[in-house]
C-alpha cells in the first residue's frame, strides 16, 4: 500500500471531517490550539457547579471562529463523562430564538423534552398545556421562574407537579450569541437568569455547600462582541459574577501555524500509526516551509483576515483532491471573498449597462451629486454616442466614406432608444451596482411610488477612475477609457 | 473507481464549470462526516449556478442515493414559508403522516418553533427512516435566497441554518446550498461560509449551449418534417440553426452581455425572419436564403431595436408584420402624422403643462411668471439669472424627479397660462375639471401624493410626464413651454 492509497482511503476522511465546520457539533473531543487554560478554567466552573451546587454567570468573548462553542463543547463533553446523568445542559442561540420570549419558550421546550424522556413511554403527550410551555409567553416565563428560583412561594411547587427532581439537578445554561439579549431594553431574560445564579450562590455559602433549597444555575454566554459586558444595564451587571473569559488570536506567526497544524494534524489512536505520522510529518514539512503554497496562504491570512475558518475552507479542496497529487493550484486564497463584488460585477455586464454605468459615473463626478436618475444617465448617453459618432464619421470622411444618410445625420446616429437603455437601467439596479439611497424619496414611500423606473434616484458607488482601471488591469476594451475620460 | 475517475466524472456535470465544481464537491460529497453545514454560491445571473448544483446533487443522488431538495426561494417569497418546506421535506423523509402533525407542523413562524418542530417531527419519525437521514448526507438547495420580498432578511436565515448543526445532532448530516447574486450583502461574511464564486460564460459558450441544449432533437426532427422538402435533412438544418445564432448572439452581444436569458427570446423573435425564406423554397441554398443572405437582405430591420424591446401594444404582432408594418409608415409618413394623433383636448393638456409646470418651477418664482403684472413687477435679476441657468452647463431640473405641488398653485398656474394663450372657451372652475384631473390621477399622469383625501388642501400632487411628451403638447398648442422653465 502506498501512502497515496492510504491517504485516498482513510486519512482523508479524517482530515476533512477535521476541516468541516461540524466540529462544533458537540459529539466528540475536539483539540484546540492553546486553550488549554482557558478550557480548564471554564471546565472548574462547571465542575464546582455540578460538585458543589455554585452557580455562577459567565462571559464566553471572542471573535468568530476562535473555538468558543467547542470550547465549551469539550467541557460539557469531559463533564459528561466524569458526572454523567449528574446535571442538565440547557442552550439558547441568539441565532434562533431573536428575543426574550422566544427564549423563554425554548427553555420550557427543552425541559419538557428532558422531563418527556425521563417519563418514558407517553410518546404521544402532545399536549403542551401538560408541559412548562404555556401558551402565552408571560405563564411560560412564571412556570419557569418559579420552577428554578424556589425561594418564592410553596404554592408554585404545585404547580410544577411531580418534576421536583429535575430542579434538584444543577441546570447549565449555554447561551450562544448573547449579546442578543443584551440589546433591548429590559435585558429581562438575562436578569432573571443572573439573578437565580447568584442567589443559589450565595445560598452556597448561607449552607456550607449543601445545595440549599433552590436549584442551582450557572450560566454560559457566548459572544463575538466585545462589548457585551458594557452592554448589560446597571442592575444585570451586579447580578453578573464578572467572570470573564476573553479568548484571542494568535499573536505571533508561529502560534498561528501551531493552530493549522493542530487543525491538520491527525491523532494517531488507531492502527494507521505508521501512516498517520507519516501524514502529520508531511504536514508539519509544508506549513514550515517557507515558499511553499500552504505557507504562503497562511502567511497572507496572518497578516490579513488571520481567520482560521476562511483559511479551513480554502485547505478543503486541496486536502480533498490536491494533497497527494501535490497539484497546488487548488491552493487558493480565501481573500476573494471580500473583494468588491461590484469590480467582478463589471466583467459581466453588458456593452450598454456598462456605457450606461460610465455615464452615471460622469455625471456623478462632474456635477458632484451623489444620487443620479435615468434621465440624466440617459441624456448624458445620448451626448457621448453622438460624440462616438461624429468622432468616426470624421475619421470615415477623410477616408471618402460617410455614414450621413442623404444629409439627415441627426446626431444621436448609433445610440440605444431609451426604452432599451431603461431596460439595461433596471438590470443595473436589480444586480446592486446601483443601490436605492433611502426607503423615501420627497417624503414618498419608495415602494408605493408608482412614477416610474427614470425618475428614481439612485446612488452609485462606482468612480470613474475604478471603472478605467478594473478595464486596464482585466481587459482590453479600448473604448472604456475613452467613455471614462471627462 | 479512483479518486481521480471520480473528479473527472464530476467534472463532467458541466463541462464549462470544472472549477467550480471541484470547489462544490470539496464541500458537499457523499459522507455527512466531511460535508460542510453549508454553502454559499454566488455568481451573476445566467452563469450557470443553479444548473450546476443542481446537476451535481442529480449526480450524487444516483451514485450515492443522496437527497436533496430544492426550494425555489423567490416563490416563496417569505422566509416562512421557505421552512415550511424544509418542514414538509421532513415529513415525507421520516414518513409522518402530515395530518397527526398539523399543530406543529404549522409552527414554522420563526426559526425557533422551526428548529422545534423539526425536532419533533424526526424523534416522532419511522425508525428506519430517521436512521438514514442521520446517517446519510441530506442537501437543501436554497435557490436565489436573496430574492425574497423585501424585508424579509435573508442573512438571518443563512447565518441560522448554517449553525443548524449545533442545535442537535438531529441535524448534523444537513447541509445547505444558499444560490444568490451576491454575498456581499447579506453581511455574512465574519462568518467565514464557504463560498464558490460563478463567473459569466464566455460568448462561445454560449453559442455551444443553446445550440446544444436549448435547440431540441425532437425540435429539429418537427420542423423537418413541417417543412416536408426532400431536399432538407437534419444535419443542414442544425447547421442551419447553429450559423444563425452564432450571428444572431454576435448582432446583440452589446445588448445580451452574458445572459442566456435574454438571448433566447429574441432568437425565438427573430427567428421566422430566417425561417420564411427556407420554408418558401423548400431548401436551403447558399447565397439565396441562407442565414448570411437573410441578414444582409434584413439588415435594415435587424439594425432597429425591433427584436429586443417588447412594448405592450406589440406583444402578439410578429416580427414580420412588424417590419411591413414599418415600411408601410415610411411610405404614408406625413406632417399630419408626424404631429401626433392623441386624443386629448385642449384643456387637459393645459392641465398636464399646467402640473409640469408647477412640478418643475419654484414657488418663488410664480409670481414673476405667471402674475397678471408681470412686466410691471418683473425682477430683472430674477429674469437674467433664471436664463442664464436654463442654458448653462450644469444639471437642468426638468431631468430630475418633480416637485410636489399643492393642487391650487397649479389650478393658479392653469388659469393664468390659459387666460394668457386661449381666450375662446371659458375655464370654468367646475365638476368637469376635477373630473378631468381624477382620470389624469389614474392614468397616472398627475400622482397624488398620500391619503385618501381626493381635494383637499393638504394632499400635495405631483406631474408624472417626460419633458418630450410635454413639449409635444406645448407645440400643439402653440405654447412657449420654455419661457416659464428656469
Amino acid at each position: 500500500m502506498t501512502f497515496q492509497e492510504v491517504y485516498g482511503t482513510k486519512l482523508r476522511g479524517r482530515v476533512l471531517g477535521k476541516l468541516s465546520a461540524k466540529t462544533t457539533l458537540g459529539d466528540k473531543l475536539i483539540r484546540l490550539y492553546d486553550l488549554d487554560k482557558e478550557q480548564h478554567q471554564m471546565y472548574k466552573v462547571l465542575e464546582n457547579t455540578v460538585k458543589y451546587r455554585e452557580g455562577k454567570s459567565v462571559l464566553l468573548i471572542g471573535p468568530r471562529g476562535i473555538g468558543k462553542t467547542t470550547m465549551v463543547n469539550n467541557c460539557l463533553l469531559e463533564l459528561g463523562s466524569k458526572y454523567e446523568g449528574q446535571f442538565l445542559v440547557i442552550r439558547i442561540s441568539g441565532l434562533y430564538e431573536r428575543d426574550d420570549k422566544t427564549a423563554i419558550r425554548e427553555i420550557a421546550r427543552q425541559l419538557d423534552f428532558i422531563m418527556e424522556e425521563e417519563d418514558d413511554g407517553d410518546e404521544e403527550n402532545e399536549d403542551v398545556q401538560d408541559g412548562f410551555e404555556k401558551v402565552s409567553s408571560n405563564a411560560t416565563m412564571r412556570m419557569i421562574m418559579s420552577l428554578l428560583d424556589r425561594t418564592q412561594l410553596n404554592e408554585e411547587e404545585d404547580v410544577a407537579g411531580g418534576k421536583r427532581e429535575a430542579d434538584q439537578i444543577p441546570l447549565i445554561f449555554v447561551i450562544d450569541e448573547v449579546d442578543k439579549y443584551a440589546s433591548n431594553s429590559k435585558q429581562t431574560l438575562l436578569y432573571n437568569l443572573f439573578d437565580i445564579a447568584q442567589a443559589s450562590e450565595g445560598r452556597k455559602s448561607d449552607n456550607g455547600g449543601g445545595g440549599g433549597g433552590g436549584s442551582t444555575l450557572t450560566v454560559i454566554g457566548i459572544s463575538s462582541k466585545a462589548t457585551v459586558r458594557e452592554q448589560l444595564e446597571k442592575r444585570v451587571k451586579s447580578r453578573f459574577s464578572q467572570r470573564m473569559i476573553q479568548l484571542n488570536k494568535c499573536k505571533t506567526l508561529t502560534d498561528y501555524c501551531g493552530a493549522i497544524g493542530c487543525m491538520l494534524k491527525l491523532e494517531d489512536d488507531d492502527n494507521d500509526d505508521e501512516w498517520v505520522s507519516k501524514y502529520n510529518k508531511k504536514v508539519d514539512e509544508m506549513i514550515n516551509t517557507t515558499g511553499s503554497a500552504l505557507r504562503k496562504i497562511i502567511v497572507e491570512n496572518f497578516y490579513t483576515v488571520k481567520d482560521l475558518n476562511a483559511l479551513k475552507n480554502s485547505l478543503v479542496p486541496y486536502m480533498k483532491y490536491g494533497f497527494v497529487r501535490g497539484s497546488e493550484q487548488l491552493l487558493k486564497s480565501n481573500l476573494e471573498v471580500y473583494d468588491d463584488r461590484n469590480f467582478e460585477l463589471l466583467g459581466s455586464l453588458t456593452e450598454l449597462e456598462l456605457k450606461l454605468l460610465i455615464c452615471t459615473a460622469r455625471v456623478k463626478s462632474r456635477n458632484s451629486i451623489d444620487r443620479v436618475n435615468f434621465n440624466v444617465a440617459f441624456e448624458e448617453y445620448l451626448k457621448m454616442a453622438a460624440n462616438e459618432t461624429n468622432t468616426l464619421n470624421t475619421q470615415l470622411e477623410t477616408m471618402g466614406v460617410s455614414l450621413r444618410r442623404n444629409g439627415e445625420f441627426t446626431g444621436n446616429g448609433y445610440s440605444s432608444s431609451r426604452e432599451l437603455m431603461l431596460g439595461c437601467w433596471e438590470r443595473l439596479a436589480e444586480i446592486g451596482v446601483m443601490g436605492e439611497p433611502m426607503k423615501q424619496i420627497n417624503g414618498v414611500n419608495a415602494e408605493s411610488y408608482t412614477g416610474g423606473e427614470f425618475n428614481k434616484m439612485y446612488v452609485c458607488d462606482i468612480e470613474l477612475n475604478e471603472i478605467m482601471k478594473y478595464f486596464r488591469e482585466e481587459r482590453e476594451e479600448a473604448w472604456v477609457e475613452k467613455w471614462c475620460r471627462i | 473507481m479512483s479518486n481521480y475517475q471520480k473528479y473527472e466524472e464530476i467534472c463532467s456535470v458541466n463541462k464549462f464549470k470544472s472549477r467550480e465544481l471541484t470547489l462544490i464537491s470539496s464541500f458537499i460529497a457523499e459522507d455527512w462526516r466531511t460535508n460542510s453545514p453549508c454553502l454559499v454560491v454566488e455568481g451573476p445571473n445566467s452563469s450557470g449556478k443553479t444548473y450546476t448544483v443542481r446537476k451535481y446533487c442529480d449526480y450524487l443522488k444516483e451514485k450515492n442515493d443522496i437527497d436533496y431538495v430544492m426550494i425555489e426561494c423567490d416563490y416563496c417569497l417569505t422566509r416562512r414559508r421557505v421552512l415550511q418546506m424544509i418542514l414538509r421535506y421532513m415529513y415525507r423523509a421520516v414518513g409522518v403522516d402530515e395530518s397527526r402533525m398539523n399543530r406543529v407542523a404549522n409552527r414554522s413562524e420563526n426559526l425557533s418553533n422551526f428548529v422545534y418542530s423539526m425536532k419533533r417531527v424526526i424523534s416522532n419519525g419511522d425508525g428506519k427512516k430517521r436512521k438514514r437521514l442521520t446517517t446519510q448526507p441530506t442537501i437543501f438547495i436554497l435557490d436565489r435566497l436573496d430574492k425574497m420580498a423585501a424585508g424579509e432578511q435573508p442573512e438571518e436565515i443563512c447565518t441560522a441554518l448554517a449553525r443548524l448543526h449545533e442545535q442537535s445532532i438531529l441535524f448534523a448530516g444537513f447541509s445547505f446550498i444558499f444560490i444568490v447574486n451576491r454575498a456581499d450583502h447579506m453581511d455574512i461574511s465574519t462568518m467565514s461560509l464557504p463560498t464558490v464564486e460563478f463567473e459569466h460564460y464566455s460568448c462561445d459558450e454560449i453559442k455551444m449551449i443553446i445550440v446544444e441544449s436549448f435547440v431540441k432533437q425532437q425540435w429539429i426532427e418537427k420542423t423537418v418534417k413541417k417543412l416536408n422538402s426532400s431536399r432538407i435533412g437534419e444535419t443542414q438544418l442544425k447547421h442551419f440553426v447553429k450559423s444563425y445564432v452564432e450571428y444572431m448572439v454576435d448582432t446583440y452581444g452589446s445588448y445580451f452581455g452574458r445572459n442566456i436569458e435574454m438571448v433566447v427570446p429574441v432568437l425565438k423573435k427573430i427567428w421566422p425572419v430566417f425561417y420564411e425564406p427556407v420554408k418558401r423554397r423548400g431548401s436551403i441554398k447558399p447565397r439565396v436564403n441562407d442565414v448570411l443572405t437573410s441578414f444582409m437582405k434584413n439588415k435594415k430591420l435587424l439594425q432597429t431595436e425591433m427584436g429586443l424591446v417588447n412594448r405592450l401594444e406589440e406583444t402578439d404582432r410578429s416580427i414580420i408584420e412588424e417590419e411591413k408594418k414599418r415600411k408601410y409608415e415610411e411610405l404614408v409618413a406625413t406632417d399630419d402624422n408626424s404631429r401626433g394623433h392623441y386624443d386629448l383636448s385642449n384643456r387637459t393638456k393645459y392641465l398636464i403643462i399646467a402640473s409640469y409646470l408647477a412640478s418643475f418651477t419654484e414657488i418663488k418664482y410664480d409670481m414673476a411668471n405667471y402674475s397678471r403684472n408681470r412686466e410691471m413687477r418683473s425682477n430683472r435679476r430674477i429674469r437674467f439669472h433664471r436664463k442664464k441657468r436654463y442654458e448653462g452647463k450644469t444639471l437642468s431640473s426638468r431631468l430630475m424627479s418633480p416637485q410636489p405641488f399643492t393642487l391650487e398653485r397649479m389650478l393658479a398656474i392653469l388659469r393664468a397660462i390659459y387666460k394668457e394663450f386661449d381666450q375662446k372657451v371659458a375655464l370654468n372652475n367646475d365638476v368637469e375639471l376635477m373630473n378631468e384631473m381624477a382620470t389624469l390621477t389614474n392614468l397616472k399622469t398627475l400622482i397624488k401624493l398620500s391619503g385618501n383625501d381626493t381635494i383637499g388642501g393638504g394632499t400635495k400632487w405631483r406631474s408624472n410626464v417626460q419633458w418630450t411628451v410635454v413639449k409635444k403638447f406645448a407645440n400643439d398648442l402653440g405654447f412657449k413651454i420654455e419661457n416659464y422653465l428656469q
